[in-house]
């Protein structure tokens, strides 16, 4: 069992290590809005390292520049490039995943368990990061608008309603490679903490 | 060992099928269908077909009349089928007409300006509906105002620039007996224009003016010394609805920026919307009238203008939810509705509040000078109908139609008292950014309903590509059942704002199609006959030519002149047939002009250029029309 968890744990940090670096290729998170006025669609999806348009702009009638447009009436600040996040995020996800195929190959139990400890600390930065950027963007509006909304959550799954706009907002692939490479990385974790639990007892109940 | 391999395998293939799944769903496009209605079922789609069809040899039921916005045109569209059937020239040249080439074109539309801006078609009326006499419009760029005749369908008086108006947009509305057309400010300015005053001095120094320009009961003329003008402060007068019956007397206007505020270097959208309500105005115009008639006035660059902080009882203010756009009096004339664009609501006054409230002197206080009336006894309802209320327009059975910019959508909803007044009954999406919305007689005491027109601001991609300028959008909306029902789309040129229709038997038997000799506008130039076609030399430097054309043939077919003469050439088309409609081009002159049966036109031109020159006849008339030309000799001077 040694023997075959010794490729196993191989295999998966690797496997992991690429998930985690192919979850920059892809957006993390889009969201589309419609309207009569706009009956293909405007949108924007987040990519770790960035906000822009959605991979299918070409067949709607818009994207992020657009969003922008009509966002400024009600106050609604610019979605930036410049934010925090985009800058860690991308850092933290180009170092967990290198970290992870050292890992996978420099067998040191305390690194594996710091490697996904940062993993840990990564997700739990990006998903409360992006939760408090979307609050804000619909909350702190510009009280000089030409028109007073409510501060409002944009919504973060699924479908609604925003004032005239039908809105989709849904995870994407980014999010998906990212929450499964750390899946495997947790999971590869566990099994190396059960075995060196088992072994320790082997140990204990042969002494 | 094989345990270890099997939670493995079943952990992998979780993990992927999450991922598939997710990867599947990312796609957009299903979604997009998913939300677009469905299409109507075919049955349906031919009875609506059949509700716009008009045979060809058969009339429509109303004529439109479409503003062309920056275009300076009116276009003329038969309603139902949405046809466009003429081009009436007013503030643009309109070389498929002459318009703007022949003298008397010319000199209506003056030497500065060859382009203006109308948005605001409004027809005659008689007791406040459409009695077919004439179609005003308005330049909000230059500030004129025209009337057309539509016994021609021609441009038959062009007023302005008035002086102290700018940016003339609420225009160009009219009082219920055609007494007065409306010519308001939307880019308040110091007045008189022409005077300096630097931008952070808006507050104090610029102003806004109201104005009312009298047309003469037989004739349609307009004239500037019976009209007047009501100085006002540095609000943006946005649009305008003379009262009707028992409103007939007043004339309302709504305005935003009541803040009156421009700050350089920022965006008046913002500076703008600040204040929740800004204002409808109400003003006695007939009282204004007789104050004017009293001296209570002072002239501004030569037009009286009343003050109404020094004349009491003229103006008040009516606080309106938010920086309102259209305002429409009912066709009782009993309540004004104010079109929130802001705000989500329309607002209604009732006329009987806000005479209460002028009677019993409840005011809120003055704004600038002008009487603020209290809003709690003016206001009846404020209706929540959609985003961005625009205009309203009425029908013949209590409800009003209510155009919703940001919702792209038409609500409808009743004014008149009943089970659901006040209450919206019915929406409709339109698919592109509405703006104006028209109905038949809609604006007047008698609206006939049957149609709703949407017009639009934005056409969105509803027609097929033609590179990055747009036509625009009109859509058709059907009264007709329980729902509306959007039926028919066109595609105008731009760029129509608003839309006056009336009946067709109102105007159809009022228009002439050719001229006898008596209406012939330049019959002292005539030429009747053949051979009474003439070259007459004046002077030395000066032609005069009396032409002619008759099927298939210019007279006279040769034309000698010197070089650098000026030529003054009349052309009388001696057709007495409908159609046969002539036209006149010079080869590498620029002189073109198209008479119609029975007109006499004058162009005039330097002959510049020596040598010999074909002039021909433009306008297909008949078999032999490749015929129709003739020379015209330049003769070089030694």
């Amino acid at each position: 069992m040694d023997k075959w968890w010794g490729k196993g744990r191989v295999v998966m940090l690797a496997a992991a290590g690429v998930l985690v670096l192919a979850s920059l290729s892809s957006p993390m998170w889009s969201i589309y809005l419609w309207c009569n006025s706009y009956p293909d669609g405007i949108g924007m999806s987040v990519y770790a390292y960035k906000p822009a348009d959605p991979p299918d702009v070409a067949d709607m009638d818009g994207g992020i520049d657009e969003l922008d447009v009509l966002n400024h009436y009600i106050g609604m600040h610019p979605i930036s490039p410049d934010l925090i996040i985009f800058k860690i995020l991308p850092v933290g996800i180009v170092a967990l995943g290198l970290l992870l195929i050292i890992a996978a190959f420099w067998k040191r139990r305390w690194f594996l368990y710091s490697v996904v400890g940062l993993n840990g600390l990564l997700g739990i930065y990006g998903a409360s990061s992006f939760v408090y950027y979307i609050y804000s963007y619909g909350h702190d509006l510009d009280p000089n608008a030409a028109i007073h909304v409510d501060p409002f959550m944009p919504p973060l799954m699924g479908e609604n309603q925003l004032a005239q706009f039908t809105t989709w907002s849904q995870f994407e692939l980014g999010t998906m490679l990212l929450i499964l490479g750390s899946a495997l990385a947790f999971i590869t974790a566990g099994i190396e903490w059960w075995i060196d639990r088992k072994n320790h007892r082997a140990m204990y109940s042969i002494t | 060992m094989s345990r270890w391999k099997r939670q493995l395998v079943t952990v992998f293939s979780l993990l992927l099928a999450v991922t598939f799944a997710f990867t599947v769903a990312a796609d957009a496009a299903p979604r997009r269908d998913r939300i677009k209605k469905s299409t109507t079922n075919k049955s349906t789609l031919a009875q609506d077909a059949l509700k716009t069809y008009v045979a060809p040899g058969d009339f429509d039921d109303y004529y439109a009349f479409l503003s062309g916005g920056h275009s300076g045109q009116v276009y003329v569209y038969g309603l139902p089928s949405c046809r466009h059937i003429r081009t009436i020239p007013v503030f643009a040249k309109y070389p498929a007409t002459g318009w703007g080439y022949d003298n008397h074109s010319k000199e209506m539309m003056g030497d500065r300006f060859d382009w203006g801006d109308i948005h605001h078609p409004a027809l005659s009326e008689t007791n406040g509906d459409y009695d077919g006499r004439w179609l005003f419009v308005h330049d909000c760029a230059h500030n004129r105002v025209a009337r057309i005749g539509l016994d021609d369908f021609k441009t038959h008086q062009i007023l302005g620039p008035v002086p102290n108006v700018m940016g003339n947009h609420a225009s160009s509305y009219i009082t219920a007996n055609s007494e007065y057309v409306f010519m308001a400010t939307r880019f308040s300015v110091p007045i008189p224009k022409g005077t300096y005053v630097p931008i952070k001095d808006y507050n104090a120094k610029f102003n806004g003016v109201l104005s009312f320009i009298h047309v003469d009961p037989k004739s349609g003329h307009m004239s500037l010394d019976k009209s007047f003008q009501i100085k006002m402060p540095p609000w943006n007068y946005d649009l305008a609805d003379g009262g009707k019956l028992v409103s007939h007397d007043w004339a309302f206007f709504t305005c935003y920026n009541s803040e009156a505020e421009f700050i350089e270097g920022k965006p008046l959208e913002v500076v703008a919307s600040q204040r929740d309500k800004d204002y409808i105005v109400a003003v006695n115009w007939k009282k204004a009238e007789k104050a004017v008639s009293e001296g209570k006035f002072e002239k501004i660059d030569g037009i009286r203008v009343l003050d109404p902080t020094k004349v009491d009882g003229i103006v008040y203010a009516m606080p309106t939810k938010k920086s309102p756009h259209g305002v429409d009096v009912t066709p009782d004339g009993e309540f004004i509705i104010g079109n929130g664009k802001l705000a989500p609501v329309v607002t209604v006054h009732s006329f009987k509040g806000m005479l209460k409230a002028i009677e019993t002197k409840d005011f809120v206080g003055k704004d600038m000078g002008i009487t603020v009336l209290n809003e709690k006894i003016t206001r009846v309802a404020e209706v929540p109908l959609g985003l961005g209320p625009l205009h309203t327009t009425f029908d013949d059975k209590g409800f009003a139609y209510t155009s919703l910019f940001v919702e792209s959508a038409v609500a409808k909803w009743r004014w008149q008292k009943g089970p659901d007044q006040w209450k919206m009954v019915d929406k409709v999406p339109i698919q592109y950014n509405i703006g104006h919305i028209a109905a038949p007689h809609g604006l007047t005491t008698k609206p006939r309903g049957e149609w709703v027109m949407s017009l639009n601001k934005l056409s969105k991609g509803t027609h097929l590509k033609v590179g990055p300028d747009q036509p625009e959008s009109m859509q058709l909306i059907d009264l007709s059942g329980e729902k509306m029902r959007v039926i028919f789309q066109a595609f105008p040129e731009p760029e129509p704002h608003y839309a006056c229709i009336v009946a067709a038997d109102i105007i159809e038997p009022k228009v002439f199609e050719v001229y006898d000799q008596k209406n012939n506008p330049e019959k002292e130039f005539a030429v009747l006959k053949p051979e009474d076609a003439r070259v007459v030399r004046k002077d030395k430097n000066t032609v005069e030519v009396f032409a002619a054309e008759i099927r298939s043939a210019i007279y006279p077919n040769v034309i000698e002149v010197m070089q650098g003469d000026k030529v003054i050439f009349h052309l009388t088309n001696m057709e007495t047939m409908r159609d046969e409609i002539h036209g006149f081009g010079i080869c590498e002159y620029n002189v073109i002009g198209v008479p119609t049966p029975g007109e006499t036109q004058t162009y005039e031109f330097v002959a510049d250029k020596a040598g010999v020159w074909p002039f021909y006849c433009v306008n297909f008339c008949s078999a032999l029309h490749q015929e129709m030309q003739g020379y015209l000799l330049v003769k070089p001077r030694k």
